[in-house]
């Protein structure tokens, strides 16, 4: 089995959209941290992960949202594209937060897939499902001017 | 005997931490990782485990920092490296330099 097929079968949303792999497996970052384009450290409320100061340690959505409030971004009401933004959808499971997907300029998403690849997808809820659970919010920020 | 249980501490570990690797592989959670079970069973070796854990830690850092305070009692990790894989492993190898853990 290919990789391709193999993520294909974990992410079966993936089978149903353009979809490719971006990058290497890497454990340096997380989604949260890609998700705000930094892959020094990975973004996680626990003691040994990074999380921006002031911002409460807890594994809650309230946490999440105060967390990429930090970067700028508000909550929004849907992903679709809108020029001169860029989105963040968070994913949570039984209510927690699992993984987090940012809006590319084209209208795709990237997402980093655990301690995985980063991968684009045409369908932001490609990756939703068993592992990641759906996407509970879309968050907005102008985007920077010195974005890439 | 004591050579025995060292080889058998660290093949056990060795089969944990591949099971943690791939059981952990699509989560971005660092709770949800340590709180899996292979990683749990690897805190439970203990004080044995300590030396594996601190030579994994600095040959191929990982989210070891969990383990190796709950087994150790101690957390030299700095708040400024905090989540930054290389600098904790370089704040747990100089802590078991310091405790005659490695060499």
């Amino acid at each position: 089995m290919t990789t391709q097929q193999n993520l294909e079968s974990i992410f079966p949303g993936l089978q149903l959209c353009p979809w490719e792999i971006t990058s290497d497996p890497d454990t340096n970052y997380n989604c949260i941290a890609w998700a705000v384009k930094t892959t020094a450290k990975p973004w996680w409320p626990n003691d040994f992960g990074y999380w921006p100061a002031g911002v409460p340690r807890v594994e809650t959505v309230e946490a999440f949202i105060a967390a990429f409030a930090t970067k700028g971004f508000v909550p929004c009401l849907g992903g679709a594209v809108e020029p001169g933004f860029e989105k963040i959808a968070l994913f949570t499971k039984n209510g927690l937060p699992t993984n987090a997907a940012r809006q590319l300029h084209d209208g795709q998403w990237t997402s980093k897939l655990g301690q995985q690849h980063d991968i684009t997808h045409a369908a932001c809820d490609a990756v939703a499902g068993e592992i990641y659970g759906s996407v509970t919010m879309y968050l907005i920020r102008s985007i920077p001017p010195d974005s890439d | 005997m004591v050579l025995r249980t060292q080889v058998a501490v660290r093949q056990r570990f060795e089969s944990l931490a591949e099971r943690w690797r791939e059981e952990c592989k699509w989560t971005s959670s660092l709770n949800e990782m340590v709180m899996h079970p292979a990683y749990q069973e690897i805190i439970g070796l203990g004080p044995d485990v300590l030396p594996i854990l601190l030579e994994e830690m600095h040959s191929r850092p990982d989210h070891w920092s969990w383990a190796l305070r709950a087994i150790s009692g101690e957390n030299p990790v700095k708040d400024e490296h905090r989540g930054d894989l290389k600098l904790m492993a370089q704040d747990w190898t100089e802590w078991g330099r310091q405790k005659g853990h490695l060499s």
